[in-house]
């Protein structure tokens, strides 16, 4: 083979990479679509919701799922040629993080303002709450009862749970906004001497508020802190399932609850269909669907709920402070890392 | 005849030549080196006293975890991965044959895979003691000894009968010939084999994360999106990247002055028949390895597989998940393997320090982790972007984002992430290449284009399919850089795995997942077959 027909060779594999990299791009990439949704919530597959308002409105729905804080990077550096619509987030610090870098536009809506109440909206309409979600205490039925049964976030640190204590890791962004609503609300310093008591109390640290509940459940811990729908979801499978929520600091600001938001991308290039999305996510009927599927309390307090939720239902909720924690995530993960929260 | 001679090093090469070579391997280097650069920016920052608060107070036992579980790995990795290719190179017991191939089998798994199986199947309460750095050594050694059991079996191999024979010739028993001149001589092949192992360990974010283990990865991850503090989080990723070159230094270090040319023209090592109990034990040994790190983790995903088929939600995404693996795994390879080999062909024929720089720099890619390769990338890539979009407005075009609106920006950052895995194999095998190979054909009047493309190809058809497979296995098996880049449309295996473990629905996962791993199969198995008819004539043809 001479000098040429090596040449040769060469150039035609280039071509076919040149090929197939076409191909690929072809094949992904941009779209068509009439509507584009970043969504964290269930990163896996489509929510039946979305499907719905795709049948029912005849509109080609693309939905794109990631964690809130990846979609938000990703909608940051595509800026003005994002294909994005809509943004659905599953935490405020996200929604936060998206007003700071102006990647959201207000939406003025009657039917959002009907729906959805004052304090679960922004001001300027940029966002609205899709569900709420407490972030509260559970407890073993079996071994946590009468006059044990901890009330306050603080008493996680009590001695008398030393060892009997399961916390999440703290990389979780549900733990890292709790810490920052608590530093916004009480100041580094109380924050600090509540972290560390229950990091006295030596709490074993799982991968998710899923294994804390399943632990509790199997008696290496007696109480731990988890958001409230994992155990709706256990609950629905198994109502025996021995886990039962208290809801925290009622004598006080009540328990800690963040929020699924959802809000227009700020360069949509089809505003009105957004506009219809979002105005049908806050509809009664989706609402129900939020709470039914999932076990998250419904923004739109006209939603009927499942009997699990209604039983729940009532007590003293502590929203989470969507603009007030701004920043002061950073010091909550700090503030963990310090403490030794794994 | 095989003779292991120690070649004098040349004269120290030329800092500098101004050729073809040094332009490809500045603008390879600068290519892979541009996105990373982004991250040690971060010190650079007005706010860096701010931020080095925030670093500082994790760093400590982060370093301390990450020591230990890529320490750990390493040594895990030699040390299981050395001896079965030692087990099956140099001894014959019921079902060698069978486990010669088989060993190979558990790359076909990605750690985070491993991870999930054997958290779903054990429950909250039986994973926990592998919720820890032990428990990560343990889980990521099983998945990753394979790197070294491919190099040094295949090491092993290439060593001649003879230099044992001698050896026991000597008076040295069996055992001490292989520990006193087989394993010495199989150092580069193990090195690399460990160097890749403890590589995959620092960049592994899946495995750890599901663990809990906070390795650099996941505190990068957790101050990133967590703290949503970009600049601190890559602060923490320089470390990293220091860590990363610290090895490759170290390997450097310990392969030395010696450069081991070996010509094994005899026949390979005649393997010694063990039996009775022995035999039983070196049966068990590797069966037991293998139910633990490939059948066991198998059966039970098939078994959920089977639950969660029927899933409307995996069954329509199956068929684009497929396909987009598949192109981007293919891609990878085919744009990695030229590369990588260029590169090292450079520092052959052209061996100057400029382009030794060079080569270093363009692998160091592989110990950054994936999400932040991704960031890196994300962010050059957008700008370039951005601006390739002022342009086409000028002329009234819009082009959309051409890199990271697309697969482009995915197939960039695999070739960044993966260079190094086809560099590292391809120098392991060219420096036991003699160079009086090139002097003859040159002699023999072969320009340099056709003494790579008829002498050095040839010989090394087994190192390029190994590290082609390895290229694709590893792209197929990317996570960190997937989720982060993925287009429209553009949602992998990989992914699909992660979206499904992410809410622990270990069923739903195990399509994609055993997916992954029949795809992966495939090429794992060709190797071998190549790997085994080719024998030890890949050093020298016959």
């Amino acid at each position: 083979m001479r000098r040429r027909q090596i040449v040769l060779v060469l150039a035609g594999f280039g071509v076919l990479v040149a090929a197939g990299l076409a191909a690929l791009v072809a094949l992904t990439g941009s779209s068509d679509e009439d509507l584009v949704v970043y969504t964290a919530r269930l990163h896996y597959g489509e929510e039946e919701v979305f499907r719905r308002f795709a049948d029912e409105t005849g509109y080609d729905l693309k939905l794109f799922g990631g964690t809130g804080s990846a979609l938000t990077e990703r909608l940051r550096s595509e800026g003005a040629d994002t294909e994005a619509d809509v943004l659905v987030t599953v935490d405020g610090a996200n929604l936060q993080q998206a007003l700071e870098s102006d990647l959201l536009q207000p939406l003025s809506s009657p039917a959002v303002e009907a729906a959805v109440p004052e304090n679960l909206r922004d001001p300027e309409g940029r966002w609205t709450a899709l569900t709420t979600r407490a972030r509260t205490i559970m407890r073993s039925t079996e071994r946590v009862t009468g006059d044990d049964v901890p009330r306050r976030y603080e008493e996680l640190g009590d001695p008398r749970f030393d060892g009997r204590l399961c916390l999440r890791t703290s990389d979780s962004v549900y733990n890292s906004s709790f810490v920052a609503d608590r530093i916004a609300k009480d100041g580094t310093a109380a924050t600090e001497r509540m972290l560390r008591s229950w990091m006295a109390n030596d709490p074993v640290i799982l991968g998710s508020d899923v294994d804390v509940l399943e632990a509790i459940e199997a008696g290496s811990c007696d109480v731990g802190l988890t958001n409230h729908y994992y155990l709706g979801r256990i609950l629905a499978e198994d109502p025996e399932f021995p886990v039962t929520p208290v809801w925290a600091d009622q004598g006080a600001r009540g328990a800690h609850v963040n929020l699924s938001g959802v809000g227009i991308v700020r360069h949509s290039d089809n505003v009105p269909v957004a506009r219809e999305l979002v105005e049908f996510l806050v509809e009664e009927e989706s609402q129900a669907e939020f709470a039914e599927t999932n076990s998250e309390f419904p923004a739109n307090p006209r939603a009927e709920l499942p009997d699990q939720l209604a039983e729940w239902r009532g007590f003293r909720v502590d929203p989470i402070d969507v603009t007030g924690d701004a920043g002061l995530q950073a010091d909550a993960v700090k503030l963990m890392n310090e403490v030794g929260w794994r | 005849m095989a003779v292991a001679t120690e070649i004098r090093r040349p004269a120290r090469p030329p800092a500098f030549r101004f050729d073809a070579w040094a332009l490809l391997g500045l603008a390879v280097a600068g290519l892979v080196v541009a996105p990373l650069l982004v991250i040690p920016g971060s010190f650079v920052s007005p706010r860096v006293g701010e931020l080095w608060d925030i670093t500082s107070a994790i760093l400590p036992d982060v370093l301390a975890d990450t020591a230990i579980v890529t320490a750990g790995v390493g040594a895990g990795t030699v040390l299981l991965g050395g001896a079965l290719a030692a087990l099956v190179s140099f001894y014959e017991f019921p079902g060698r044959r069978w486990f010669d191939w088989a060993l190979v089998l558990p790359l076909a798994i990605p750690a985070y895979v491993l991870t999930f199986v054997y958290l779903g199947r054990f429950g909250t309460e039986g994973a926990l003691p592998l919720r820890s750095p032990g428990g990560a050594v343990v889980i990521l050694t099983l998945a990753l000894y394979p790197y070294v059991y491919l190099l040094a079996r295949a090491a092993f191999r290439g060593q001649s009968r003879n230099l044992i024979e001698a050896s026991r010739s000597l008076g040295m028993g069996r055992g001490r010939a292989i520990a006193r001149v087989a394993v010495p001589l199989a150092r580069p092949a193990l090195a690399a084999g460990a160097l890749l192992a403890m590589m995959e360990t620092l960049a592994d974010f899946g495995s750890v994360q599901l663990l809990g283990v906070k390795t650099l990865t996941v505190s990068i991850y957790q101050v990133w999106f967590g703290a949503f503090d970009r600049l601190a989080a890559s602060q923490l990723a320089t470390f990293l990247m220091g860590i990363t070159l610290l090895i490759l230094f170290l390997e450097r270090t310990m392969r030395g002055r010696q450069r081991y040319a070996e010509q094994s023209t005899g026949a390979s090592v005649e393997r010694v028949r063990l039996r009775g109990a022995r035999a039983a034990v070196a049966t068990l040994f590797p069966l037991a390895v293998l139910i633990i790190a490939f059948a066991g983790p198998v059966a039970q995903l098939v078994g959920w597989a089977f639950e969660s088929w029927d899933d409307t939600l995996v069954r329509s995404g199956f068929g684009t998940w497929l396909r987009n693996s598949l192109m981007l795994s293919v891609l990878a390879a085919v744009i990695v393997v030229p590369t990588a080999l260029l590169l090292v062909y450079g520092l052959r024929v052209a061996p100057s320090r400029l382009n030794r720089a060079t080569a270093r720099l363009a692998s160091i890619g592989y110990g950054v982790p994936g999400s932040v390769v991704a960031v890196g990338v994300l962010l050059s890539l957008a700008w370039v972007d951005h601006r390739i979009q002022d342009v086409a407005g000028w002329v009234g075009l819009s082009v959309g984002l051409l890199f990271t609106g697309s697969a482009l920006g995915m197939v960039f950052a695999y070739v960044v992430r993966f260079l190094a895995l086809g560099f590292q194999a391809f120098e392991a095998q060219m420096t036991r290449l003699s160079p009086n190979l090139d002097d003859a054909a040159r002699s023999l009047g072969a320009d340099r284009l056709e003494v790579m493309w008829r002498v050095h190809l040839p010989l090394m058809r087994v190192a390029i399919l190994t590290s082609a497979l390895l290229v694709f296995v590893e792209t197929m098996k990317e996570l960190p850089a997937t989720i982060l880049l993925r287009p429209l449309g553009g949602d992998t295996l990989a992914t699909a795995v992660w979206h499904s473990t992410s809410e622990s629905l270990w069923e739903a996962a195990a399509p994609p997942a055993l997916a992954i791993i029949a795809v992966a199969l495939v090429p794992v198995i060709v190797l071998v077959r190549t790997l085994d008819r080719s024998g030890s004539t890949d050093v020298l043809p016959s």
